[in-house]
């Protein structure tokens, strides 16, 4: 119903998104909120969300464009920067929760530079209008995280990782990761006030999809950095953890959602430069 | 240092985990030591008023090795080597999740890493997954309780189930519960501590029959009272074992003894302390009660800690005591010492206790705390004393009395009460110093045990002796219906060298409803702050009578010379 009543106005418009559940949406941008703004880009690929802290973190979200039912898109690349915290507000405008059968369809658009980021929601009849001001985007960090230069790639699945780290020992500042071609393999390491916890993975576990260590690395990260990562790995079903030579970390995450289609979230953190082993 | 190692299999990491979290309940941290004969996990709460201790025989290891073998032995008892004690905190990060560590876990092994100086904890989960935590430890000494459970003539032998359902019968904000015993039922009720009006308060009772317990013994008649915090983390425990659950205990003032003994494989033992309420009847009589109680009531329980670093001796744990000198812990006194005020009661004192708590210097931490009849020889007390006093009715445990034995049929005048109360509290009438006079005030205690006398003495109090023993007077017989207090608390400032102890007139709260008291007791200083009036109990210092005619009004508080006489 949307599309009938609008599709005279929606050619103003250089971003035209539509999608049956926004609730998709809503969940895998609610995985990388850990800052109030981020930053927007949306390509005829499909829109991708960018979110920063202390210049060392960053965390994207890929919404491909075969995941809505309608993407219509006049630029090759479109880049604003929004409030994080009310778009997710306005997207779980009818409520956070799932109710089984209901979905919330949402209609995104965007004019342009300078215009306001148009939220159209619909549940059961009742229809939303959301006008979010749209501001000028700043420059996102690149990691330079190209696969030539990565050392060690493990791919595992989540379940066994989720425990790690909503047990992590939040009295240590940092986390220690270790990838190595032997013992421990991969070790995840905390060293806080009661003592240091390490928790180890072999690389024949049946956790384990692909180990593809090099050589062994032992890199510090900030918690409080990689904090946030928690609720993507929450959601996911598989993670990619990769490092590179200079020891920065990306983490892949594989979310599938509701109706079956996969996102993908990613982490990159830059490691703890004091006490950075590197490369042994 | 020796090199212990054991390793836990994964059925039994449930008990061994749950026997962690129950310590935890009981104390901050919790010691560790391996022995030949098992492992032993125990802990002890800040007043020393809870004591819990796990025995974990070989034969519940899947590999148990205590030590390297005697060439690496250098201790001189010949024993492990390796006693020390960890935070709670840090060993709980390594249980944390019961459930999932059931669901996950398959072995947990133990090791101590010599190197490093650190207590190791792997879990070898599944999926190949090991965690590995590295724990510091304090070395330490052995913590152990002396109690004797088996001579206890009351014995109650329960599935936990029973006592699971009972307790949650109460609230779960009740600090303490009672436990009555008698030949044909059993009951437990909810303490009401100090209430000034008992109908204001829940009271919960529940009553079970012989019939409810495996085993039932009732040899003498008890009403003990302790904490029911402790008993939760006890049924914790108990629950998940569904082991039966042995209360061996006396009467109230004794400890009462909570053990799981029936596993093969291990041994879960808990001591708490029980409060010690004296009848308050005569003060004569009371107080001859009270003494004898005391002296029976001694405590049995210690705590041997020897640490040498400290020289001091253990704590004693009775709030009233001055001589709370805890050595273990740098918590705070005041805290230990109304948590023992509220755990226990002590109807004052027993010599023997006293005596234990002196002689042994090193150790000797008294786990029944009983107040010493003489704590406050060595120190002023720490306790403020309206802690204390509390409500007048008895059992009055924390209360500061004063003593009003005699003296209320003397109440018409005013003067001779304070001499009588003078002379009560002070063995040599006359003016006694004022460093004397907190030795007084403790000798005169020997006549009247049950009192407590809570003075605290500004200075002057040579001026104001006679008026506060006017006041004393009054005061004392105010308070005739007290008697004696669990606990002595004295909170003696700087007594003037005056005997007799006064009685300021704002100790009116503190219970006593003579009416015959005089009027003139009743009135309360304007504008004076609570403290002070349970704080000025009386000072004695002389007998004087003339002095306390014309006080009779008003509390002194600052020394006039004007109303001395």
């Amino acid at each position: 119903m949307l599309s009938t009543q609008r599709a005279g106005d929606d050619s103003q418009y250089l971003l035209v998104a539509k999608l049956d559940n926004a609730r998709s949406v809503s969940n895998i941008l609610k995985a990388i909120h850990f800052k109030d703004t981020a930053i927007i880009f949306a390509s005829p690929m499909g829109i991708k969300v960018t979110v920063e802290d202390a210049k060392c973190v960053q965390a994207n979200a890929f919404i491909q464009e075969a995941i809505f039912h309608e993407y219509n898109i006049k630029a090759d690349q479109l880049a604003f920067k929004i409030n994080l915290t009310v778009l997710l507000e306005c997207l779980t405008i009818f409520g956070s929760s799932a109710v089984p059968g209901v979905c919330t369809s949402l209609k995104m658009c965007y004019a342009g530079y300078g215009c306001p980021l148009i939220l159209m929601l619909e549940e059961e009849g009742v229809l939303t209008d959301c006008s979010l001001k749209t501001l000028e985007p700043d420059e996102v960090l690149d990691f330079d995280f190209c696969s030539t230069n990565v050392v060690n790639k493990i791919i595992m699945k989540s379940e066994c990782l989720k425990e790690v780290f909503s047990e992590l020992d939040t009295t240590s500042d940092v986390l220690q990761i270790l990838m190595s071609p032997d013992e421990p393999y991969l070790q995840f390491s905390t060293f806080g006030n009661a003592g240091s916890s390490h928790s180890s993975f072999p690389k024949d576990s049946e956790m384990m999809e692909s180990f593809q260590c090099s050589k062994t690395q032992t890199n510090r990260y900030k918690i409080s950095l990689l904090k946030p990562s928690v609720k993507a790995l929450a959601l996911s079903a598989r993670i990619s953890i990769r490092t590179d030579d200079r020891g920065f970390l990306s983490m892949q995450y594989m979310i599938k959602l509701e109706d079956g289609q996969i996102c993908f979230v990613e982490y990159f953190c830059s490691p703890d430069e004091e006490v950075n082993d590197g490369e042994d | 240092m020796c090199s212990m190692k054991c390793t836990i299999p994964g059925v039994n990491l449930k008990v061994f985990g749950r026997a962690i979290q129950s310590l935890s309940k009981i104390g901050d941290e919790l010691y560790f030591e391996p022995l030949e004969d098992g492992l032993y996990l125990r802990a002890v709460n800040m007043c020393r008023s809870a004591y819990g201790c796990f025995q974990f025989f070989p034969n519940f290891f899947s590999n148990y090795i205590d030590s390297l073998p005697d060439k690496n032995r250098n201790s001189d008892d010949g024993e492990a080597l390796l006693r020390c004690k960890l935070g709670m905190k840090s060993i709980l990060t390594v249980f944390k999740s019961l459930p999932t560590i059931d669901k996950t876990v398959e072995k947990c092994r133990i090791a101590l890493d010599p190197t490093e100086a650190r207590l190791v904890f792997q879990m070898y989960c599944r999926h190949g997954i090991i965690k590995t935590h590295k724990l510091a430890f304090t070395e330490c000494e052995t913590l152990q309780a002396v109690f004797s459970k088996d001579l206890c003539p009351n014995k109650l032998t329960a599935v936990p189930k029973l006592l699971c359902d009972a307790v949650l019968n109460f609230q779960n904000n009740q600090e303490e519960i009672t436990l009555i015993i008698r030949p044909d039922f059993m009951a437990l009720k909810n303490y009401v501590d100090d209430e000034a009006d008992p109908h204001k308060v829940i009271h919960t009772e529940l009553t079970l029959s012989p019939e409810e317990f495996e085993q039932y013994q009732a040899g003498v008649d008890a009403d003990v009272t302790f904490c029911l915090r402790e008993l939760r983390a006890v049924l914790a425990f108990a629950d998940i074992t569904s082991l039966p659950l042995t209360l061996q205990f006396e009467t109230a003032g004794r400890p009462i003894t909570l053990s799981i003994t029936s596993d093969q494989s291990f041994e879960a033992n808990f001591v708490l302390a029980t409060l010690a309420e004296v009848e308050a009847s005569e003060p004569s009589a009371a107080a001859g009660a009270q003494e004898s109680s005391l002296r029976k009531s001694g405590s049995h329980e210690r705590f041997r800690n020897t640490r040498k670093q400290n020289g001091k001796s253990s704590v004693n744990r009775n709030s009233s005591n001055n001589t709370y000198t805890e050595k273990q812990q740098s918590s705070k006194p005041e805290h230990s010492l109304h948590h023992s005020a509220t755990v226990r009661d002590r109807p004052g004192t027993s010599h023997a206790a006293d005596d234990m708590m002196n002689d042994d210097e090193d150790f000797s931490v008294m786990m029944d705390v009983t107040a010493p009849e003489e704590p406050y020889t060595s120190q002023p007390p720490t306790t403020v004393p309206e802690k204390n006093t509390r409500g007048t009715e008895q059992p009055v445990r924390k209360k500061v009395i004063f003593r009003h034995d005699t003296d209320d049929e003397d109440d018409e005048d005013g003067w001779h009460l304070n001499a009588r109360a003078a002379e009560n509290f002070i063995n040599a009438a006359g003016s006694v110093s004022s460093e004397d006079r907190h030795a007084k005030i403790l000798s005169s205690k020997e006549k009247d045990v049950n009192r407590v006398a809570t003075v605290v003495q500004d200075h002057s109090k040579q001026i104001q002796t006679s008026s506060e023993a006017a006041q004393t007077s009054s005061g004392s017989s105010s308070t005739g219906g007290v008697h004696n207090v669990g606990r002595t608390f004295l909170s003696l400032k700087s007594g003037s060298g005056d005997t007799s102890p006064v009685v300021p007139m704002q100790n009116t709260n503190l219970q006593s409803e003579s009416d015959e008291s005089d009027n003139e007791v009743e009135e309360e200083i304007p504008a004076t702050p609570p403290m002070k009036k349970f704080r000025s109990l009386f000072f004695g210092t002389q007998s004087s009578t003339q002095s306390t005619q014309s006080q009779q009004k008003s509390v002194i508080l600052a020394p006039d010379s004007d109303e001395e006489h």
